[in-house]
């Protein structure tokens, strides 16, 4: 076993406490945690706009880097993080311009995903928010980015054909223009915040070990 | 009239600000040019679309964002566009303000129109028009033009609403639905919240400003890998400020969900409005034609493509 390897995994088995409670630690949903969801969701409204009026081709989108404020908002907020993840884009959308209020209502299954998959992960496979690891790494990259963005762009596409804005014809070609420009921008964002804020957010009261606490 | 009255009869009015409470005769004489900040803008504080209760509109916005739905014509997805645009005007703001959104106007028409043109949805055993190597299908283009006049119709009803109303309005009309106080006191945290994220963003530019760092200069990549690390402050920013708003709910007694149901909850500022007769007629009207249009829709086949008057333009494909 090569040195970092062994390194790697007595962090994993130190990690192992990230996501486990204290013994006799209790841990309840709070008004702190529903303050700290709307702020979120104010955040990813902010972000999600700026992103979408940025770099926008039409209903398609391009590069936005919203899918890391869902990702990261449910890997650190659990529960609080997905209706956040839900919620923004409503809003976002609406404010620019991107999506009308049907659309973004369809949308809704699919920023579902784009929250909890990266989140379901880093729990199924012990992964720690500060990113660690190489563990971390790959389980967020792989989980959080690409199979989240993946969905995402599946489901937006189907949406947009289901709406009649794009044909069937050309729905790969939008899914892949959807799926890297979406990826590329949230892995940067995501991976910034989880690097340098999971640190800080870790240490509040809000921060969920479980799906609501 | 006194100081506290006038401020009374300004929140009234609809405009809060600490400044027009303030300064007594001054905002009086003010007050006809006075705009009050939307979602989206500004508005004239005396405007006509304030005239109607936020629900209302709230209402009216919500049929207005389906209705495009409804219909397959793309001279009824006009029609609403020019009554979405005649309602903006109205309401007092200067047209000039939906340049900001032509951009995007471009942007979705070209999208949709390369859509359409090289991904065309024929019909069966139509024969395309050829210019140059590119064949053009008549069915696609007009269902093409259907689904820009829909999605630009679907736009303009939210960029009406959101730069007709404020966050105090969208609140003030959840509460009226009894929406639950939850779900009503949520919305308002998070627009309050983004109003915030956005001022301490500015604040964070200015310092970056003041330490010499001009960003306008920058290459393209060097913006796109630096935007993200304003995340760090930003956000840092906003888990202390979450921090004191709920130890001061926690202080106030705040409670989200009220077990005994008996007990009304304190809305003042619903006090501030009242609905009119014509906030009934309009929310009749409204429903009474978006039932009365989805009905025909679904059950006799009106508003259909092939009934639209541009099918002969497009040589009677559908």
């Amino acid at each position: 076993m090569s040195t970092t390897s062994m390194i790697d995994s007595a962090t994993a088995k130190k990690n192992r406490g990230v996501w486990k409670k204290e013994a006799g630690e209790i841990r309840k949903p709070g008004l702190a945690h529903f303050v700290m969801m709307a702020l979120f969701t104010g955040v990813g409204v902010v972000v999600g706009t700026f992103g979408s009026m940025a770099v926008s081709l039409g209903p398609v989108s391009a590069f936005w880097p919203g899918q890391a404020i869902q990702s990261v908002g449910c890997i650190w907020y659990g529960g609080w993080g997905a209706i956040a993840g839900i919620v923004f884009p409503l809003i976002s959308n609406a404010i620019s311009g991107q999506a009308a209020l049907p659309i973004s209502i369809a949308y809704i299954p699919g920023n579902l995903a784009q929250a909890v998959v990266g989140a379901w992960a880093f729990h199924v496979f012990n992964c720690d928010p500060r990113l660690k690891s190489t563990k971390d790494w790959v389980v967020y990259i792989i989980f959080g980015i690409i199979i989240a963005n993946a969905i995402g762009a599946a489901e937006g596409n189907l949406v947009l054909y289901s709406f009649g804005i794009i044909t069937s014809e050309a729905i790969p070609l939008s899914f892949l223009g959807w799926f890297l420009g979406n990826s590329v921008a949230s892995g940067i964002l995501g991976v910034i915040m989880l690097k340098f804020l999971s640190p800080l957010v870790m240490k509040t009261k809000t921060f969920c070990k479980g799906v609501w606490a | 009239m006194s100081i506290a009255s006038e401020g009374a009869a300004t929140a009234k009015s609809g405009m809060w600000d600490s400044e027009a409470v303030g300064t007594g005769v001054k905002s009086r004489r003010a007050a006809s040019h006075k705009m009050v900040k939307t979602m989206l803008g500004f508005i004239p504080e005396d405007s006509p679309i304030s005239y109607f209760h936020p629900t209302a509109r709230l209402i009216s916005y919500l049929f207005m964002s389906f209705l495009p739905l409804v219909f397959q014509t793309p001279e009824l997805q006009l029609l609403l566009i020019a009554i979405s645009i005649a309602t903006y005007a109205w309401a007092g703001i200067p047209a000039k303000n939906l340049k900001t959104y032509s951009p995007m106007m471009v942007l979705i028409f070209l999208f949709i129109g390369i859509e359409y043109v090289f991904f065309p949805a024929t019909g069966a055993g139509e024969t395309p028009i050829m210019v140059g190597a590119v064949a053009l299908y008549l069915s696609s283009l007009l269902r093409g033009l259907l689904v820009y006049t829909r999605v630009i119709a679907l736009l303009f009803a939210s960029i009406v609403y959101f730069s007709t109303n404020r966050e105090r309005d969208i609140l003030v009309a959840l509460r009226t639905l009894h929406v639950p106080f939850a779900v009503s006191y949520f919305f308002g945290l998070v627009l309050r919240s983004a109003g915030t994220f956005i001022e301490d963003y500015h604040i964070v530019r200015e310092a970056e400003k003041a330490r010499g760092l001009d960003m306008s200069t920058a290459p393209f990549f060097t913006k796109v890998t630096h935007f993200p690390m304003y995340m760090i402050p930003l956000f840092t920013l906003a888990i202390r400020r979450s921090e004191d708003i709920s130890m001061g709910l926690y202080a106030k007694g705040t409670v989200l969900i009220q077990k005994d149901k008996s007990k009304k909850r304190p809305d003042f500022i619903r006090t501030f409005y009242h609905s009119k007769p014509a906030d009934y007629l309009l929310t009749a009207a409204i429903t009474a034609i978006f039932v009365i249009c989805w009905i025909m829709s679904i059950y006799y086949g009106a508003f259909s493509l092939s009934s639209s008057i541009f099918n002969p333009l497009f040589g009677s494909i559908i």
